[in-house]
């Protein structure tokens, strides 16, 4: 027993001074006026990090040396998952450990999904694979695939995975960022140039910060840097993709057509109210849904996070949880102080004036699946990995949102004699044989199925997704034809509609036809009698089991007629202030 | 005797006449038309243009008393039924003059519908003088809808010569051949003189319509459920984008068909009549005026007993539907004969016109209570039966005239090029409004934004347009079904706000638009999808006089049924029978049951 505790004291001695090693130490020869001679007037990166520039961007094996010659041995983003534990993590271990557990690191919702419909792992929960090495590093792909479980990791890999701060993505305008804790805390505009002082810094050449500066309160723009296309924090200012096809290049606005930022063009859709008021996703979204908790969390509704009846009160609790910080009650009246901004907004608080709130059975709703003015519908997705060289059908369809594939494409279809197609991994930065292409059958903003999440309440499905798996081989062969995977467990096809909280919240709720008696809502589709098309828009279930499609009960008592429907709904009509 | 003299003489000379005559008949005989010397085999186009009695001359013209090659097919036609030489063979005094003066008045002929729509919304122009026959004769200077007209819309027309152009433009046109002789290959046995010739038939498959009737109100797509999708050409078919293609790049996806299509594998014919489509002589402003049919034709008939005339000629030439002996058939709105809607005793047939197919059609005595609704009087049979319509959001033009562009009626290049852009597509919730015939019917966006940039590529500002229309039409997307109550009465997009939210705030109706067209660059302050504001102002315009979307009166009626309508969703609900009534009762009357189920759960 004894023998075990001084094993234990040994270890620790040993992991104290490995790690004490491991700690930056500012080399005494190289002095801050070596960088500065050529990096005349850059900004303090801010407080708290009163460094000279080696501590935080000379290689670890060159903190001692004398002098540098050329820029050969600086780490240009020390918070690079590569480095982070050298530089940021002499005093930041522990935010370190909370954000490489994070879903921002691990993707693991993205990865175990999507494994899981194309039948690659029995579920999608417990997650089993990381995008870093929180869980099992995600698999390489595999060198001649002929499934759509073999082709998962790669398409994950070159498709998907462009969105974690384990890299810094696609470059472009509104895509440009940083990885690492600088992803979010070091401040990129959406044309990626510097806006600072630094000599030394083209600021007609893209791809730098807006400043050398560090900033805890992350404005909008930089989360929408990921958080665009069509998927939530997208839909919290409104936009919504434009279809692919070139005739969808529009409008015209003054002779030219506008730029696409994040690759595309975009339709502006209602913004979510909260973002119509000049709040910011940090206003709501604090540390803890962010970097998380340090649990490893498969899928994003399972972060503890800040809930609408924080601030506005629900059916539990009339008033807003005095725990938030920012809010303080004056008088009767209770004020949300924003973090971004500064400014004081009075909340609007759950009133049982309103109908729909005084109906015990929508306690089991979510504020969303009422408040939501649209939702994200982006119905069968195609996706077709070819190795081979031919580009011609692509012609029309070369804005897909991916700037490398815009850029390839355009190479490509200006050449005679064509090049097999490369691709980046977005994990290990390597440029792989093949590309991934996609579409969709439609797209639309107008329904909202419902469905039950996680927690067991009744919320906005959104198809994610219904997939088509195409594979050309570099001869042109044709491995697989617009196959439709098979989950896991062989539960069926892998398609899924998935409940999510669309970031499109109204101050005013949707009609009660919103959901009651209707046919879409309830899970019904568009048409009496589908097509191949329309019945995309029937939902298939989640790719997570404590999430599902409404049952054939709670089906029917959405589209039955009780008396107490009827008056309550005539009251909502006749009385409300909705 | 001297009378028997000269009879005797007389018979005398009849008989050396008959004699001389019978002689000089055993010489080489002199055929009438020299063209069956060479094309001794041809095979007839249909029974009612035999060769034998016909000749090939007679439609085709050329010399028929040469028999040299180069002499013969010297002013010979290829097609007949060309428009520019149609006066001459189809429309001669003898065969078809009369078919030949409607033809060419009739809308497919004069574009009267395209061109007067362009010109009235690009340029004011309330009194159309243009048709498409002046502008192929005239090379005055084109204004900027004419140009559009010329090099984006007149590839459609029966004046267009067949074969020319390529793809599918190249199977249109050709004047009555365009609908009367389907494509088909050209067939040669042994050499010139055995010959097929191609069928001339007034059985017309519907391919030959939807070679046309594929673009703007897209109903040749629609009928068989067809929808011009947004281009993705999904889902994929091997190593290509897959194979549901239309023309000129677009692809489609399957939505549900009308239910003419679907159930009774109907083709475009059997509704569209002869006066419909061939027009009756006058020359309409638009194609809905010049259609005959209409639903009420076939589903309301009005039966009369005919005696020769059109209605035997059409069976004749149809040669599948039964005869008209003792039969009544319906009449279209136009007085047409509807040869193949009969009535036997009591019972009531539609017979198809390409096979000849007896579809038994039940029509009550009476109609039925939600066809007779107090206050639904207006609606068109589409409003409620029409499922979905294509609708196109934002139709962005540019117009350079730094490029050039082929026009399609002159077939040579001009100065200014057109291209063609959109915001989005939709196909389901139609809107509806009030059209020209005061009906509550179906309406489509229509919205042209044009940017035009001069000869050296700049733009200008000052010439550039934006005019925002919706356009009602009939979408060809009949169910049996129709939309609910609540479709209508209750969704914002179907009563012309578009999507958004309806809500009442202090008592008065108010809407938050889901699109915002002025954030998405659009430089307008409504939404695309809206037609009119929640208090009945209109936002777009209409292309046909006294159409319009619903009024602030009509929307707010609309809107207060909503109210009722989960309780009161009978039609035979006696609240309808006097709406105004009703209201005033709930409004004074407390001890209705609706306030005594109100209080039970509002005390």
């Amino acid at each position: 027993m004894l023998g075990t505790y001084r094993k234990i004291c040994a270890i620790m001695f040993f992991l104290l001074l490995a790690a004490g090693s491991l700690q930056a130490v500012i080399p005494e020869a190289v002095t801050d006026g070596d960088c500065l001679n050529c990096h005349e007037g850059i900004e303090h990166i801010g407080k708290g990090h009163d460094f000279d520039c080696r501590a935080c961007h000379l290689k670890r094996q060159r903190q001692r040396v004398d002098s540098i010659q050329d820029h050969q041995f600086i780490i240009r983003n020390p918070s690079d998952p590569e480095h982070v534990d050298f530089f940021c993590g002499t005093c930041h271990q522990e935010e370190i450990k909370l954000i490489n557990a994070s879903l921002h690191a691990t993707a693991a919702g993205i990865i175990n999904q999507t494994r899981y419909l194309w039948g690659a792992q029995k579920a999608a929960y417990p997650p089993e694979y990381s995008a870093n090495s929180t869980l099992k590093p995600l698999p390489e792909a595999v060198p001649h695939p002929n499934s759509p479980k073999t082709l998962v990791d790669d398409f994950l890999r070159r498709k998907c995975l462009r969105c974690h701060i384990g890299t810094k993505g696609a470059e472009g305008i509104g895509l440009y960022r940083a990885s690492g804790c600088a992803s979010c805390h070091v401040l990129y505009s959406d044309d990626g140039k510097y806006q600072g002082h630094d000599r030394a810094i083209d600021s007609e050449k893209a791809g730098y910060p807006i400043r050398h500066r560090f900033v805890r309160r992350i404005p909008l723009f930089q989360c929408l840097h990921c958080h665009n296309h069509n998927h939530v924090g997208g839909d919290y200012v409104g936009m919504f993709e434009h279809d692919y096809d070139k005739s969808y290049r529009s409008p015209v606005i003054e002779g030219y057509t506008a730029p696409r930022p994040y690759g595309l063009d975009y339709h502006y859709l209602a913004m979510d109210v909260h973002a119509e008021r000049g709040m910011e996703c940090t206003d709501c979204h604090t540390k803890t849904d962010v970097m998380g908790t340090g649990t490893v969390y498969g899928y994003e509704a399972e972060v503890p996070k800040t809930q609408c009846s924080d601030c506005h009160g629900g059916f539990c609790q009339p008033t807003p949880n005095k725990a938030v910080a920012n809010i303080k009650s004056e008088g009767e009246a209770f004020l949300f102080r924003s973090n971004t901004s500064g400014r004081k907004f009075k909340l609007a608080l759950f009133s049982k004036d309103v109908v729909s709130h005084n109906i015990p059975q929508h306690k089991e709703v979510r504020c969303g699946a009422c408040h939501a003015q649209w939702s994200y519908q982006d119905y069968g997705l195609s996706v077709m990995r070819d190795d081979s060289p031919d580009y011609g059908k692509w012609a029309r369809l070369l804005i897909q949102g991916d700037p490398y594939l815009e850029g390839f494409l355009r190479k490509e279809l200006n050449r005679v004699a064509n090049q097999p197609p490369v691709s980046p991994d977005w994990l290990d930065g390597n440029m792989k044989p093949g590309i991934w292409y996609s579409g969709w059958r439609a797209r639309r903003w107008e329904f909202m199925p419902l469905g039950l999440d996680s927690k067991g309440k009744y919320a906005v499905l959104r198809p994610r997704y219904q997939y088509f798996v195409s594979y050309i081989d570099k001869n042109g062969d044709v491995v697989l034809d617009s196959v439709a995977p098979k989950r896991g467990d062989g539960k069926g096809v892998g398609w899924a509609f998935m409940p999510y909280r669309p970031h499109t919240i109204s101050p005013v709720g949707r009609k009660c036809e919103g959901c009651h008696l209707n046919e879409t809502a309830a899970g019904r589709g568009i048409f009496r009698a589908n097509t191949c098309d329309s019945e995309l828009f029937l939902p298939s279930p989640p790719a997570i089991d404590h999430m599902r499609l409404l049952n054939k009960k709670e089906r029917d008592r959405l589209l039955r007629v009780t008396e107490e429907y009827r008056v309550k709904r005539f009251l909502d009509e006749l009385t409300t202030t909705r | 005797m001297n009378n028997k003299a000269i009879l005797i003489i007389l018979l005398f000379l009849g008989i050396l006449l008959i004699y001389k005559e019978h002689k000089t008949q055993k010489g080489f005989p002199l055929p009438e038309d020299r063209c069956m010397f060479c094309h001794k085999d041809v095979s007839d186009p249909d029974a009612s243009h035999p060769v034998s009695a016909f000749g090939c001359q007679s439609c085709h013209l050329g010399n028929p008393f040469s028999l040299d090659k180069e002499r013969g097919h010297l002013t010979m036609v290829k097609n007949p039924g060309d428009l520019s030489v149609v006066d001459k063979t189809c429309g001669k005094p003898d065969c078809h003059p009369e078919v030949v003066i409607r033809v060419k008045n009739s809308v497919m002929a004069t574009n009267r519908g395209i061109i007067k729509v362009l010109r009235y919304h690009w340029e004011g122009v309330e009194k159309n003088d243009i048709d498409l026959k002046t502008l192929m004769v005239s090379g005055e200077k084109k204004t900027l809808s004419v140009d559009l007209y010329t090099k984006m819309c007149a590839g459609c027309h029966l004046w267009k010569k067949r074969s020319s152009m390529g793809g599918e433009v190249a199977r249109r046109g050709g004047g009555c051949s365009g609908c009367h002789v389907p494509d088909q290959v050209r067939a040669q046995t042994h050499g010139v003189g055995h010959f097929k010739h191609p069928k001339i038939t007034t059985r017309i498959p519907s391919e030959t319509c939807t070679r046309c009737h594929n673009r703007s109100a897209r109903i040749g797509l629609s009928y068989f459920g067809k929808f011009e999708s947004e281009g993705y050409g999904t889902p994929y078919e091997g190593n290509e984008l897959n194979n549901r293609r239309l023309s000129g790049g677009r692809f489609y996806i399957n939505l549900p068909a009308d239910v003419h299509h679907n159930k009774a594998k109907m083709e475009c014919i059997d509704c569209h009549t002869e006066k419909g489509v061939m027009g009756d002589g006058k020359r309409y402003d638009s194609l809905k005026d010049q259609v005959d049919i209409t639903c009420e034709a076939c589903h309301k008939p009005d039966f009369r007993e005919i005696k020769g005339g059109l209605a035997e000629k059409l069976v004749f030439l149809n040669k599948r539907v039964p005869r008209i002996v003792n039969k009544e058939v319906a009449i279209s709105k136009k007085g047409s004969p509807l040869y193949n809607l009969q009535k036997v005793g009591e019972a009531v047939f539609f017979y198809r016109k390409m096979d000849g197919k007896a579809i038994e059609m039940k029509i009550p005595a009476r109609e039925e209570i939600y066809h007779r609704m107090t206050g639904h009087e207006r609606l068109s049979c589409q409003a409620c039966h029409s499922s979905w319509i294509p609708q196109c959001y934002g139709c962005h033009y540019t117009y350079r005239q730094d490029q050039r562009q082929v026009d399609w009626l002159s077939k040579r290049e001009s100065s200014g090029s057109w291209r063609e852009l959109r915001s989005y597509l939709r196909f389901s919730k139609p809107t509806l409004g009030i059209n020209s015939k005061n009906k509550v019917a179906l309406f489509s966006p229509c919205q042209i934004y044009v940017s035009q940039f001069d000869e050296e590529g700049r733009y200008l500002p000052k010439e550039s347009l934006k005019i925002f229309t919706m356009t009602s039409f009939d979408p060809h997307t009949t169910q049996k079904e129709s939309r609910s109550c609540l479709d209508c009465h209750g969704d914002a997009k179907s009563l012309g706000l578009g999507e958004g939210i309806l809500h009442k705030q202090g008592g008065n109706w108010r809407f938050r638009p889901t699109y915002d067209a002025w954030r998405s660059s659009l430089g307008i302050h409504f939404p695309l999808d809206a037609f009119v504001t929640v208090d009945g102002k209109p936002l777009q315009a209409t292309s046909r006089k006294g159409a319009r979307p619903f009024n602030q009166e009509e929307l707010k009626r609309i809107m207060a049924l909503n109210s009722c309508l989960p309780c009161h969703s009978e039609y035979k609900d006696k609240v309808y029978f006097n709406f105004d009534e009703s209201i005033k009762r709930f409004q004074t009357e407390k001890d209705l049951p609706c306030w005594e189920l109100i209080g039970k759960y509002a005390p």
